[in-house]
C-alpha cells in the first residue's frame, strides 16, 4: 500500500539547491536507503517525504495520496530520529502510545499495539524507565517501538544508527532490516555510511549534490559504477588516467601513463578520447615481477598491511601511480617491502569512463 | 616554578577573593537585606506604630494588609495576561523566521530600558487624554478616565496596562530562553507521530519549557509587586505596597515603611529561592501525563486542537502581536508625536502658559531643571556603573570558580525583584541619618542605591556570556599550553567576555538612568529625571512632563540601538 513517488522535487535554502529535480518511486514493502556524503540533500528529501519541509516545485505521493502540501501529522509515517528524540519527560511507555493517544485511539487498542511493538523490540521489561535511564541502543529501539506504534507502514530513518557505537550499530543493522521485513513496512533509510547501505538495503539511492547519482541493488552498485564518484564512494577503486589509442570491434587499447597499456571492452569512446579507468583493489592480482606487458604493469611493494583476512599491498607502477591491491591472507605467491612485484588485469573487471571534465580529484569528491 | 612564587600567588588570589566578597557584602548584600534586620532590631518600635498606635490603634497594619493585597490582586492578574499573551510571543521568537522579527525583539526588549516613570506618563496620556488615543478615535475627551477600573477585576486600568508593559519582557525572554535550550526535534517528532501543532505544544513543548514559563512568570509577579516609577504616575489615588513606602516615608511613617518593605522583601525573597532550587535541579519537574485524559476531555480537547491548528494557526500571533504593540509602541509614539503640537501652546486652548516653550523657560524654569536633573542622571549613572562593574566583572569569577558560587548568583537575583522603594528605604535607613548616618540623602546615596541593582544587571549578561561551552574549552586549551591562570583570563576570558560585559554596562547605565521608585526616597534635594517627571505630573505640568518624557525615551532608544549594535552577532 503505501508505496512513495516523488516527482522533480526541489527544494532550495536561499541559493543553495538542496535537492535538485529529484524523481524516486519506492515499491510497497522495499527497504531503500538514501546514501551520500553530508550536505548531498538525503536528509532534506527525506523530511520533504516526511512534511518536515515543503518543496518548491515537484510533486509527493504517498500511495495514491498527493501530499506535497500536508502537513507531517496527516502524512501517516513513522520517523526516526538520529538523536532518537525520545520525549524526556514521558518514560518508555508514554513514549510508545503518544502517538496512538494523540489520534485518540481506544484505550484498549492503544494497550494492545503499544505492548505489541516494545514486545517486538525487547523492551517490554523497560516501560517504566525514563529515556535517560537506557542505553543508546536501547532509546533507539524504543524510538522505534514509538514510530511503529502510531500505526504507519511506512518508515523514515534519518541516520537511525548513526550516533551508536560502533558493535551495537551492526547488531541493530540486522535487527532493523529484520523488523521492516517480518512486518511487511516500506522503509526508506537515510545514511552516509556505505557498508550499512549494502548491508540493509534492497535497493540503494545514491545521491551527491542535490540530485541522484545511482538507483541500483548494492550488488548493482558495486559491480556496475555509472560513474567514477560511485565507483570510490561505494567501495574502493584504483583509478588510471588514460586515453584511447585504439578502439577495435570489441576490445579498445588504452594508453596509460608512461606508455603503459591496458586492453579493455569496447566503450563507445573514440580513439583520442580521455579516460578514466576504475579497478576495485580485489580485482588487481599479483605476479612476479616481469617486463611490462599488455594488461601486465611492474612495480615496487611499497607497503603491506594485514586488514582482518586480507592483504592489503601498495603498489608503486613503472609509471609512478599507485594502485592497491587486495589480497586473501593464504594467497600461494608471498611479497615483500621493497621487492619487485607485477599486476596484472582482467580486461571484464575494470570501468572505464569518459575523462570527467573537473578532473578526477573533483568528480570523486566527497564533500 | 619557584615554591616562594606560588606562596606569593596564593597570598594575592585569596586578598583579591576577599575584596571582592567583602564588597559584594558591603555593597549589594547589606543594602538588600538591611531592611529586615531593621525590621527585627526596631521591632519595638514598629509594633507601636503600626499595631499599637496610641490615636490610631492598628489603623497602620490594616493600610499595609490592604495595600498588600491590592498589590498581590494586581500582580496576579498581570501574570495571568502575561502568560496568556508572551508565550505565542515567545514561541515565535525562539522558533520562527519571519521579516520585522528583529523589530519585534526591539520592542518586546524596550520596557527594560525605557525609564519607567516615561513610560508610565507616555501610557497616562494615549489613554487618557485628547492627545492619544481618544483623539485618535474622535473624541473630545481621552479614551479613559485615571480612575477607570477593569470590570470585574476591580483593578484600574492604567496600572495594569502599565504593570503588564513592564514585566511582559521578563515572561518572554525567559521563556525564550528556555525554548531556545529546547532541541525542536521533539516537536518534530510529535507532528510525525501524528499530533497537530496545538496538541505538540500542550503535550511537548510547554512541559519540557515549564521551568521557564514558572521562573519568567515568578519574575514578573515580582517585579510587578515591586513596581513603582511608572505606578507613581499612572495611580492616581490608588496605592500599591510599593508606593506606600513612598508616601509612607515622606509622611515620615519609617515603622510602617519598613515593615511594609520588609514583609515585599522577604515575599520577593521566598518566591525567588524555590525557583532557582527547581531550575538548578537536573530532574526536571514536567507533567508527562495530560491531566485532561484524568477528567476524560482528551477525546475532545484535541478536536479542538485540530480545529484552532488548521483554521485559527495565526491569530494567537496576530493577537499577542497587537497586543504587545498597542502597550509598548503606541504610547511611544504618542508621546514623541504630542511634543509638536505643545510646541508654542496648548492646541486644545491656546494658550501658551500650556506649551512646552513657556513651561520651560517660563517662570516655572523647568529648563533649568532638568538641566541639572539630566547632569544628576548621568553623573550617577556613570559613577554607580562604575563601581558596579568593578565589583561585578571579578564577582563573576567567583561565581565561577568557587562551588558557593551558586548561592551568590541566587543572592544576586534579589536586588533585582525587591520593590524598588523598599530598595531605597533599606538603602536610606542603612547608610542614611537614621542608621549608620554616613551619607545624606543626595546624589551620593543615590548612586549606593544604584550600585545594588547595578551589580546584578552587569553579572547576568556576563555569566551568559560565560556560559557558551566554548569559554571552557578555551581556557582549557590555554593551560595545557603553558599559561597561568592569571594569563589565560587576561589573555582568553575577558575578550571573550567583552561582548557581554559591555551589554552588561550599558543596561547596567540604561537601568540607573530610569530608575525612579528606589531614587525618590534616597535622592533628598538632587532630583534625576525620572523622578523629576514625576514631580512634574503631581504639578500637573503636563507640557513639560511631555517633553521630559520625550527626552528621557530618546536616550533610552539611543541606549537601545547602542545595545543593539554590541550585543549583534
Amino acid at each position: 500500500m503505501p508505496d512513495v513517488r516523488l516527482i522533480n522535487v526541489t527544494k532550495r535554502f536561499g541559493k543553495i539547491i538542496a535537492v535538485d529535480h529529484v524523481s524516486l518511486g519506492v515499491s510497497d514493502r522495499e527497504y531503500v536507503t538514501l546514501l551520500g556524503p553530508s550536505g548531498c540533500g538525503k536528509t532534506t528529501t527525506l523530511r520533504l517525504i516526511a512534511g518536515l519541509a515543503q518543496p518548491d516545485e515537484g510533486e509527493i505521493y504517498i500511495g495514491d495520496k498527493l501530499v506535497t502540501w500536508f502537513p507531517p501529522e496527516d502524512r501517516e509515517v513513522g520517523f526516526v530520529f538520529q538523536n532518537y528524540a525520545l520525549f524526556p519527560h514521558m518514560n518508555l511507555w508514554e513514549n510508545t502510545t503518544y502517538g496512538p493517544s494523540v489520534k485518540a485511539w481506544e484505550e484498549e487498542r492503544i494497550k494492545r499495539i503499544a505492548n505489541e511493538m516494545l514486545g517486538l523490540v525487547r523492551l517490554a521489561e523497560r516501560k517504566d524507565a525514563f529515556p535517560h535511564e537506557l542505553s543508546g541502543g536501547m532509546q533507539q529501539r524504543a524510538g522505534l517501538a514509538r514510530a511503529l506504534s502510531a500505526g504507519t507502514n511506512l518508515l523514515l530513518l534519518d541516520e537511525p544508527l548513526g550516533a551508536l557505537d560502533a558493535k551495537i550499530r551492526t547488531e541493530l543493522r540486522y535487527e532493523l532490516r529484520r523488523l521492516v521485513k517480518d512486518l511487511g513496512l516500506t522503509a526508506i533509510h537515510v545514511t552516509h555510511d556505505q557498508e550499512e547501505a549494502m548491508t540493509i538495503s534492497d535497493r540503494i539511492v545514491v545521491m551527491r549534490r542535490g540530485a541522484i547519482e545511482q538507483i541500483g541493488t548494492p550488488e548493482q552498485l558495486y559491480l556496475a559504477p555509472k560513474t567514477p564518484f560511485i565507483a570510490n564512494f561505494i567501495g574502493e577503486s584504483n583509478f588510471f588516467e588514460g586515453s584511447m589509442m585504439k578502439v577495435g570491434r570489441e576490445t579498445s587499447i588504452v594508453e596509460l601513463r608512461g606508455g603503459l597499456l591496458m586492453e579493455v571492452n569496447w566503450t563507445g569512446l573514440k580513439e583520442g578520447d580521455r579516460v578514466l579507468i576504475a579497478v576495485r583493489p580485489e580485482n588487481i592480482k599479483l605476479e612476479s615481477y616481469a617486463p611490462a606487458d599488455l594488461n601486465f604493469f611492474p612495480g615496487t611493494v611499497e607497503r603491506i598491511r594485514f586488514i582482518g583476512g586480507i592483504l592489503r599491498h601498495e603498489i608503486r607502477l613503472v609509471n609512478d601511480d599507485i594502485v592497491t591491491s587486495r589480497v586473501p591472507i593464504e594467497a600461494e605467491k608471498k611479497f615483500e617491502v621493497g621487492g619487485k612485484i607485477a599486476i596484472t588485469l582482467d580486461r571484464a573487471k575494470v570501468h572505464v569512463y569518459s575523462y570527467p571534465k573537473e578532473g578526477l580529484r573533483e568528480a570523486i569528491r566527497v564533500e | 616554578m619557584p615554591p616562594g612564587g606560588f606562596e606569593k600567588r596564593k597570598i594575592i588570589a585569596s586578598a583579591a577573593l576577599i575584596a571582592v566578597l567583602v564588597s559584594f557584602l558591603v555593597f549589594v548584600l547589606m543594602p538588600t537585606i538591611y531592611i529586615v534586620s531593621f525590621t527585627f532590631t526596631r521591632w519595638d518600635e514598629i509594633y507601636s506604630e503600626v499595631f499599637a498606635n496610641p490615636i490610631i490603634a492598628s489603623e497602620n497594619w490594616f493600610q499595609v494588609q490592604s495595600v498588600l493585597f491590592f498589590s498581590f490582586r494586581i500582580a496576579l492578574f498581570t501574570i495571568a495576561f502575561d502568560f496568556i499573551f508572551g508565550i505565542p510571543l515567545a514561541y515565535l521568537l525562539a522558533r520562527k523566521k519571519f521579516l520585522g522579527k528583529s523589530i519585534l525583539e526591539d520592542i518586546v526588549t524596550l520596557p527594560l530600558v525605557i525609564p519607567t516613570s516615561g513610560f508610565g506618563f507616555a501610557t497616562l496620556i494615549t489613554w487618557t487624554t485628547v492627545s492619544g488615543l481618544g483623539g485618535l478615535f474622535g473624541f473630545k475627551s481621552g479614551l479613559l478616565n485615571l480612575a477607570d477600573r477593569i470590570p470585574l477585576l476591580n483593578i484600574p486600568f492604567l496600572i495594569f496596562v502599565v504593570h503588564v508593559g513592564l514585566t511582559l519582557p521578563y515572561v518572554v525572554l525567559t521563556i525564550r530562553a528556555k525554548l531556545q535550550e529546547l532541541d525542536p526535534v521533539f516537536e518534530t517528532a510529535s507532528r510525525t507521530l501524528g499530533a497537530v501543532s496545538s496538541t505538540t505544544f500542550r503535550r511537548i513543548v510547554f512541559p519540557l519549557a515549564l521551568p521557564g514559563v514558572f521562573s519568567g512568570l515568578v519574575l514578573a509577579f515580582a517585579r510587578s509587586l515591586g513596581e513603582t516609577g511608572a505606578t507613581m504616575v499612572v495611580a492616581g489615588v490608588s496605592t500599591t505596597g510599593s508606593i506606600a513606602i513612598v508616601r509612607w516615608v515622606f509622611e515620615f511613617k519609617f515603622g510602617t515603611a519598613s515593615f511594609l518593605g520588609c514583609l515585599l522583601v522577604v515575599i520577593a525573597w521566598a518566591l525567588i529561592l524555590p525557583v532557582e532550587v527547581l531550575l538548578h535541579r537536573k530532574h526536571r519537574f514536567s507533567i508527562s501525563r495530560s491531566p485532561l485524559k484524568t477528567i476524560g476531555m482528551e477525546g475532545r480537547f484535541l478536536s479542538f486542537e485540530k480545529f484552532i491548528s488548521r483554521r485559527l494557526y495565526y491569530v494567537k500571533d496576530v493577537v499577542s502581536i497587537t497586543v504587545i504593540f498597542a502597550i509598548v509602541v503606541v504610547p511611544v509614539v504618542v508621546v514623541l508625536n504630542s511634543i509638536f503640537p505643545y510646541w508654542f501652546h496648548d492646541p486644545y486652548t491656546g494658550r501658551f502658559e500650556g506649551g512646552v516653550i513657556y513651561q520651560l523657560f517660563g517662570p516655572s524654569n523647568y529648563f533649568g531643571a532638568l538641566s541639572r536633573a539630566t547632569l544628576t542622571s548621568f553623573t550617577v549613572a556613570a559613577i554607580s556603573t562604575y563601581i558596579a562593574a568593578c565589583i561585578a566583572i571579578p564577582l563573576v569569577y567567583v561565581i565561577k570558580r568557587y562551588r558557593f558560587g551558586t548561592l551568590i548568583r541566587s543572592i544576586l537575583k534579589i536586588p533585582l525583584i525587591v520593590p524598588t522603594s523598599a530598595l531605597g528605604l533599606s538603602v536610606l535607613l542603612l547608610w542614611g541619618p537614621q542608621g549608620l548616618g554616613m551619607v545624606n540623602p543626595g546624589i551620593w546615596l543615590i548612586i549606593l542605591t544604584h550600585i545594588v541593582f547595578s551589580v546584578p544587571v552587569i553579572t547576568e549578561p556576563t555569566i551568559a556570556a560565560y556560559e557558551g561551552p566554548e569559554i571552557l574549552s578555551y581556557e582549557e586549551s590555554a593551560r595545557t599550553l603553558g599559561a597561568t591562570s592569571y594569563d589565560v583570563a587576561e589573555t582568553i576570558s575577558l575578550p571573550l567576555l567583552k561582548r557581554g560585559i559591555l551589554a552588561g554596562v550599558i543596561l547596567s547605565f540604561t537601568h540607573s538612568l530610569g530608575e525612579t521608585g528606589a531614587t525618590f526616597i534616597v535622592m533628598g534635594s538632587d532630583l534625576t529625571v525620572p523622578t523629576l517627571v514625576v514631580n512634574m505630573v503631581e504639578a500637573l505640568a503636563i507640557p513639560a512632563a511631555l517633553f521630559s518624557s520625550a527626552y528621557l525615551i530618546a536616550i533610552a532608544l539611543v541606549l537601545l540601538a547602542v545595545f543593539r549594535f554590541l550585543t549583534r552577532r
